[in-house]
């Protein structure tokens, strides 16, 4: 009995061993086409198209940044380009305590001033643009200045607002088209002497005048914070803001006197449209964004929304400014509010749920734009949320870093992306494009 | 051998059962009830899966829980094997393996010779396999590829209950309740593959749709175990028709709702019916019929018109095991069986048919508390010609029994 026993340890080693190498040389090939004659498993419609033309709403969406106002705004803008215009203001001080006061009266003499200047510095951005990037052949920094006295200093506070009152005499004295983008335009000393003499502060306006070439330009405001990565080249100490730049004979320099405020006027902007039919925009700086919200009830219910777009048409044509993101985000119904009314941005910044964006947007360049939305409209589609919720096109704001991809705040750059609207023709109109798969149990309800 | 050493050597075959190969069946299997498994261990495998009609009390079977009232000590018992599979269809071919763990079963005496009972874990039915596709489909101004993927999977298993009784010599009765649970999973995917992102994100969101069917009911077997004369043995088993409650769940994912239903479904009465004839001291034979009347059957209506009544029969011969001083191999069982099954559906309008022919052998534990069998069978199912497929299989299986004195 020992001997069978012991005999027992060999049979079962093997078949332990035997099993091993069995089951570790066992590899299923991977599936394939057989079996499928008997598979009768599918997903009933697949990849179904489904446009969505109709809106439910719109609004376009006013936003301030309470952190940044109007007159601390880093860029001036000057010109007119599609319903946008804009002068200069600027306010110098000649009084009590100002950099003046701080002179010698003997050297503010006609005999001791060479020439006065006020200095603009133009962003580099309009520097550098070229014809084809600009207005579609029209280089628009061929530009005449035109500088007047305001009537009285002007209220930063007050803007955007209708131009403030002026003198009609232009003190440019030397009204051609300036193709710098260091413009010095030149002023009589006389002017500058009478400034001083007088005292208190003097209000000025730089205009675009007649011959200019069209078009919205920047200049570098005082509270410029990134000069570096906005203007050109600057010696160190340069001062970034409007001056008048004086030179004297004794001492034989040149001396520049800062503004104490400076704005832009704005005091023509378009106001959203009351719909979209024929057309829409979406604006940084001054910015007004685009919130609407498709008609949704073509699209059947417990659909799996395979791919979603948003498409809009950007009419390249019209538009016009620097490059910016575009972000689509969700964002409730009731924030809807009234046409034209303002929500703040931290506001915008807590309510808007991000959903995707683009970078690097050249608006007179890019025009066929697709947002990939699909995750928002499956969630719409699975009553994610309470209440209805709708797409808003913002520029890539700080709260979205992902798309916050430029030096600067959304708030520096003027930049206006004209879109056509509900009436454009087939292709140029904004839409969702759907494609959706359903399975015929759940398309007629579930829990 | 002690009661721990063969529990780590099932532990062992267990590990060995369950691990490596990857799961799959016959593509028959993705029709309606799917395969039937039999809850057979390896001895009855390899004399071609006759026995009911079997009373050893050193090594068990469970085919007929009245086989078990003369148990002389607590049995447990597992089975498992693994398979490979070639399977063939008018679109190609496909070689599959998997392993599975269809029977796990313990008995223990309560009037030696006179009454005993059983419990365990049996699977009776399975569904396993997958497919793939290329496909092409079209979306806006897009040509998508990608592919379309169907798996089912799932088993329909029982938790039976039940107890032997001697009657008086000769007679002997049983009864089981089998707490009858189940599953069916079936899952299409599409997956869109192409066009796709510069990063290589697929533009067009894969989607699916998972229907999973959960069974449960209450079936109830009697058997019964006659020893007329000498070593002839004569068996049977009836389970009346019982309803299984269907709870339906379709689900596609990342829809937020889902869609459910409840519905009863009837699985038909089974017979069965065995002989074992002693030829010998050491040789003896044995056949088993069973039938269950899948005609009758009441379940999803997409099923109703192949479904046929199962049958099959079992028929092979054994050496026993001896115990001869310096006996060697001569010891050795020795069993050779052929099978013959008609499954419960039929597929391109003909029957899909098994056939099975198998041989195996065991070995004792050490003081006769045990033994470790094994078969290896080779099957035939279906036809192409016929059915549009066919698989071929060659299955391996292993049988622990691990005996101990009952106190």
């Amino acid at each position: 009995m020992t001997g069978f026993k012991s005999l027992l340890h060999i049979p079962t080693g093997l078949m332990a061993v035997s099993l091993l190498l069995w089951a570790a040389g066992c590899t299923s090939d991977d599936p394939n086409t057989v079996g499928t004659p008997l598979v009768d498993g599918e997903v009933d419609e697949v990849l179904v198209p489904l446009e969505m033309v109709d809106m439910e709403f719109f609004t376009g969406k006013n936003v301030n940044n309470p952190s940044l106002p109007h007159q601390r705004q880093e860029a001036l803008y000057m010109g007119e380009q599609e319903g946008a215009a804009s002068s200069l203001l600027m306010n110098f001080d000649f009084g009590p305590g100002s950099e003046v006061d701080a002179l010698p009266d003997s050297i503010f003499t006609t005999e001791n001033i060479v020439s006065v200047d006020l200095r603009l510095l133009m962003l580099d951005f309009y520097a550098n643009l070229t014809e084809e990037g600009f207005t579609k052949g029209e280089k628009a920094l061929e530009t005449v200045y035109e500088l007047y006295r305001l009537d009285a200093p002007f209220d930063s506070t007050a803007y955007p607002a209708p131009e403030p009152a002026r003198d009609g005499l232009d003190l440019n004295t030397n009204p051609i088209p300036d193709i710098s983008s260091e413009p010095n335009i030149s002023i009589a000393p006389v002017f500058f002497l009478d400034w001083v003499a007088t005292g208190g502060q003097q209000g000025l306006t730089v205009r675009r005048g007649v011959g200019s070439q069209p078009g919205l330009v920047g200049y570098s405001a005082r509270d410029n914070k990134h000069p570096a990565s906005t203007l050109a080249d600057l010696a160190e100490g340069t001062r970034v803001g409007p001056v008048l730049k004086v030179k004297f004979v004794n001492p034989d320099t040149t001396l520049n006197f800062g503004s104490y405020a400076d704005a832009s006027t704005f005091h023509q902007v378009d106001q959203a449209p009351a719909d979209m039919s024929d057309g829409f925009f979406m604006r940084s700086s001054l910015r007004s964004y685009p919130f609407f919200r498709f008609d949704m009830a073509a699209l059947p219910q417990n659909v799996f929304i395979n791919r979603a777009v948003l498409a809009v048409t950007v009419d390249t044509t019209r538009s016009f400014g620097n490059l910016q993101s575009m972000v689509v985000s969700e964002l409730p119904e009731e924030l809807y509010g009234v046409q034209g009314d303002t929500m703040p941005l931290p506001d915008l910044g807590n309510w808007a749920y991000l959903i995707t964006g683009m970078t690097n947007l050249d608006p007179t360049y890019h025009a066929e734009l697709q947002f990939n939305v699909t995750v928002a409209v499956q969630r719409m589609v699975n009553d994610v949320y309470e209440g209805e919720r709708g797409f808003i096109l913002t520029a890539g704001e700080t709260f979205f870093p992902t798309y916050n991809l430029t030096a600067v705040p959304s708030d520096f750059f003027f930049s206006q992306f004209i879109m056509f609207g509900t009436n454009a023709a087939e292709s140029l109109r904004p839409q969702l494009r759907i494609s959706y798969s359903s399975v015929d149990e759940l398309t007629g309800g579930g829990e | 051998m002690s009661l721990s050493r063969y529990v780590r050597l099932s532990l062992l075959c267990l590990m060995v059962l369950l691990a490596g190969a990857a799961a799959a069946q016959t593509p028959f299997a993705l029709r309606s009830v799917g395969q039937p498994l039999d809850s057979e261990d390896a001895r009855m495998v390899a004399r071609g899966g006759w026995g009911l009609a079997e009373s050893d009390t050193l090594n068990p079977g469970f085919k007929n829980v009245a086989s078990l009232y003369d148990l002389r000590h607590a049995v447990v018992k597992f089975t498992g094997y693994g398979e490979s599979a070639d399977n063939t269809d008018i679109t190609g071919s496909r070689k599959t393996t998997r392993t599975l763990t269809p029977d796990i079963r313990v008995a223990a005496p309560v009037i030696k010779g006179k009454l005993a009972l059983t419990a365990g874990f049996e699977l009776y039915r399975s569904h396993q396999f997958k497919t793939q596709v290329d496909q092409v489909w079209y979306a806006w101004d897009d040509t998508v590829t990608g592919e379309e993927r169907f798996q089912r999977e799932g088993t329909f298993f029982s938790v039976p209950l039940g107890a032997a009784w001697q009657i008086r010599p000769g007679l002997v009765v049983s009864g089981t309740i089998g707490l009858a649970n189940g599953t069916i999973r079936e899952s299409v995917q599409t997956l869109f593959m192409d066009p796709a992102t510069g990063t290589g994100v697929p533009l067009y969101q894969s989607n699916g749709r998972v229907q999973e069917d959960k069974f449960s009911g209450t079936a109830y077997t009697v058997g019964l175990l006659l020893s007329p004369f000498d070593r002839l043995q004569l068996a049977g088993t009836y389970t009346p028709a019982f309803d299984l409650d269907v709870d339906r769940k379709v689900e596609m994912g990342g829809v937020g709702s889902r869609f459910r239903e409840t519905w009863q479904m009837t699985m038909p009465a089974r017979y069965e019916a065995g002989l074992q004839l002693g030829l010998s001291d050491r040789w003896q034979l044995g056949a088993d019929g069973q039938m269950q009347a899948y005609s009758e059957f009441v379940g999803p209506a997409e099923w109703d018109d192949v479904m046929v009544d199962e049958y099959s029969v079992n028929f092979g011969l054994e050496r026993l095991m001896a115990f001869e001083r310096k006996g060697g191999t001569g010891n050795l069982p020795l069993r050779l069986g052929v099978g013959y099954r008609r499954w419960a559906y039929q597929l391109g309008g003909s029957d899909v048919i098994e056939k099975t022919i198998s041989g195996g052998t065991g070995f004792p534990f050490g003081q006769r508390m045990g033994s470790l069998d094994l078969a290896l069978s080779y099957s035939m199912i279906g036809s192409l010609a016929e059915n549009g497929m066919e698989s071929k299989i060659w299955r391996m299986t292993v049988s622990v029994t691990g005996l101990e004195k009952w106190w």
